[in-house]
């Protein structure tokens, strides 16, 4: 128990750190190839880019702690954008459609813990089928066209493009939502309790920790997660297609896995993750920069999810 | 589900459906609702009882209604039924192809009744639907079709069967009774000289592509660089990426592409639809750029974009034709034995400042 404790923790580490270093390597290699790679209003924009997907990257973590996944979170972020988009449109206030929209994110959060946690549901099949029902209903309720509201002059693009100084509002919106992240998950029981079932569900369980609560929470988390994401998106954009956010929980995960989270649960940092976010967003940024195809840039994003995680289990094992 | 609950629930389906087409009273055709009747009896009792239990009643209200409706036609005209098979409803411009054909036909042709199905973006649904059209019985297939490859034996099986068939849009690889089509490439001709007339005969461009191996990003690209190439020799196209036709993957790309092309450096952005075209204004606008007059221009005809040229943030839009009401004057044309052209070019309109005003309002939604 002991012995196979220390393996995980460095591989953790190794894992942890090998993505840090190849992010590095990855910035002084996009700074030769790219003279517009490492201006200032360039890493702003890549810091930008990594809030959208990153924000539910930060909410995936919990759930893939506990060993789970949520795959559900790109068709929540289309049914939230086309919920404030189509509010928006009808020209009701900012102040209720965004209320309104967290509120039903909640409720499918719920649902889709109920599910897993009351239901005893794998994660993998509930929010399988909760991915496909909340794009269809995306479409549905949008009629299967994008959503705008330029027609009634509500501006909330201040969430989406506004500036604190010379920060993005998204990057403000990801960096607090880090912390958080960050502090619940190092300093809090509930945040212990998430690795405790990741890292042995039935132990877990005989020290007290309500392991179906825990769960629950874990996909209210990732709902949440996908309404922030939506918000900036939407915002961003001042519209919303019915296909927004597809392969959102494929990037997402990515990020996790880059990251070090363990596909099994229990290991794994949110630090990890921001790193994650951060490699994935830069070399598409690079890669555009650079001009290659974004058939090229998929098989590329794909060999790196393998490699990385290849890599931080080769490492473990030769400790 | 238990295999004999499930045929006989089928069957059920197709027995009311069956009995719905054969108390039409216009029906053309004689021999088939008499053999239907007697199918329709043999089945009857087990259908009943199945039709109770399952979800599936609802669809069977829905022809039982039809049916009704089609009772309740006044005599005098001869009456039609239009199977249309409609092949995804998750994007406004198959929406509007359907909505639009349909209410000219319900101004001008009272005496038309629909049949619909949805394949909901799956070519082996859309396949099965227009085989259950035909057993349906319909007068006449209208059908856009997802791929010409997945399509075409179906509907060679329509016209075999005698039904006639008119294909919007998209093409099969069969002869139908009329096609009616529209001409991605020449939208891509008519955005270059357009755009080059704009830009002085000179300048940088980048191309926003639809999804690589689409027919549509396929045309518009060729129409767009073939032009370009062969007559603006001082217009060059710097940078072009497939962005899906997706709003929020083309602002990410516009992102990094302001950051690579500094002021002055771009004069036009040629995307290949609208939703695009519109989120790569949105992002010039944010990133400040907006003053640098760089020409956006989308294509297809959304309302949206309609109105970003009025208020000059987009430079056009090209509208790709809805095919209405071409398409609905050609099938009534074909149902009531009136010359037809085999083949219907629908030209599409280009939208800029000068004529902007004149389209506001009709765009799709």
């Amino acid at each position: 128990m002991n012995s196979a404790k220390k393996e995980k923790s460095s591989k953790k580490w190794i894992s942890e750190m090998g993505t840090l270093w190849a992010l590095i390597t990855l910035c002084i290699v996009g700074a030769f190839v790219s003279p517009s790679f490492l201006k200032g209003a360039n890493i702003i924009n890549v810091m930008r880019q990594i809030s959208i997907n990153g924000i539910i990257a930060l909410g995936m973590t919990f759930v893939c702690l506990t060993g789970g996944v949520d795959l559900s979170v790109g068709s929540q972020v289309a049914v939230y954008g086309i919920m404030i988009a189509q509010m928006l449109k009808n020209n009701i206030s900012p102040f209720i459609a965004i209320p309104i929209t967290l509120a039903t994110a909640i409720l499918i959060g719920f649902l889709n813990g109920l599910g897993i946690a009351k239901g005893k549901l794998a994660p993998f099949i509930m929010t399988l089928g909760s991915m496909t029902a909340l794009r269809g209903l995306s479409k549905y309720i949008s009629n299967g066209s994008p959503q705008n509201w330029r027609a009634t002059g509500i501006d909330i693009k201040f969430i989406g493009q506004g500036y604190v100084g010379f920060v993005p509002v998204p990057v403000i919106i990801f960096l607090i939502m880090f912390f958080i992240g960050f502090y619940i998950l190092k300093y809090t029981w509930f945040g212990r309790s998430v690795y405790a079932i990741g890292d042995n569900r039935e132990a877990a369980r005989l020290n007290g920790i309500n392991v179906e609560k825990t769960q629950l929470i874990c996909f209210i988390i990732t709902a949440f997660v996908s309404f922030m994401s939506a918000l900036v998106l939407t915002s961003k954009l001042s519209s919303c297609d019915p296909t927004a956010g597809e392969g959102y929980e494929l990037d997402a995960l990515s990020m996790c896995y880059i990251g070090g989270i363990s596909t099994m649960g229990g290991v794994g940092k949110i630090s990890g993750t921001l790193i994650g976010a951060c490699l994935l967003t830069v070399l598409s940024n690079i890669m555009n920069l650079v001009g290659i195809n974004s058939y090229m840039q998929n098989i590329v994003q794909g060999l790196i999810v393998i490699f990385a995680v290849l890599i931080g289990g080769i490492s473990a094992k030769k400790k | 589900m238990n295999k004999k609950v499930l045929s006989a629930l089928l069957t059920g389906v197709m027995v009311v459906s069956l009995s719905g087409c054969g108390s039409a009273p216009a029906e053309t055709k004689t021999e088939e609702p008499a053999k239907e009747e007697a199918v329709a009896e043999e089945t009857t009792e087990v259908a009943e009882e199945a039709a109770e239990e399952v979800t599936e009643e609802a669809s069977t209200e829905e022809i039982k209604d039809e049916a009704t409706a089609t009772a309740d036609e006044p005599g005098g005209d001869e009456t039609f039924t239009i199977g249309y098979a409609q092949r995804a409803t998750d994007a406004a411009y198959t929406i509007a192809i359907k909505e639009r054909n349909q209410e000219y036909a319900k101004e001008h042709y009272p005496n038309l009744q629909w049949v619909e199905t949805d394949a909901q973006g799956d070519v082996a649904t859309q396949a099965a639907n227009i085989e259950d059209l035909i057993s349906r019985g319909v007068d006449l297939i209208m059908v856009s079709p997802l791929t010409s490859d997945g399509l075409t034996d179906a509907v060679a099986e329509a016209m075999d069967a005698g039904i006639p068939v008119v294909t919007m849009d998209r093409e099969v690889d069969t002869s139908v009774t009329v096609k009616v089509v529209a001409d991605n490439k020449e939208m891509g001709v008519m955005a270059a000289d357009k755009l080059a007339e704009m830009m002085g005969g000179k300048g940088n461009v980048i191309e926003v592509c639809g999804t690589t191996g689409s027919s549509a990003a396929i045309d518009r690209q060729a129409g767009f660089e073939e032009t370009i190439a062969s007559k603006y020799p001082d217009i060059k196209i710097v940078d072009s990426q497939d962005c899906d036709f997706n709003s929020a993957k083309a602002a990410s790309y516009m992102e990094d592409m302001l950051q690579k092309y500094g002021e002055g450096e771009i004069q036009a952005i040629y995307c290949h639809n609208d939703p695009m075209a519109e989120a790569v204004a949105e992002t010039v606008v944010a990133a400040g750029r907006d003053n640098e007059g760089i020409l956006i221009t989308g294509m297809d005809g959304e309302e949206a974009a309609f109105q970003m040229v009025e208020n000059g943030q987009m430079a056009f839009t090209i509208i790709y034709p809805t095919m209405s009401p071409e398409a609905m004057i050609a099938a009534y044309n074909v149902l009531t034995k009136q010359p037809q052209d085999e083949v219907v070019n629908c030209i599409p309109t280009l939208v800029s400042k000068e004529n902007v005003a004149e389209h506001l309002g009709t765009g799709l939604q």
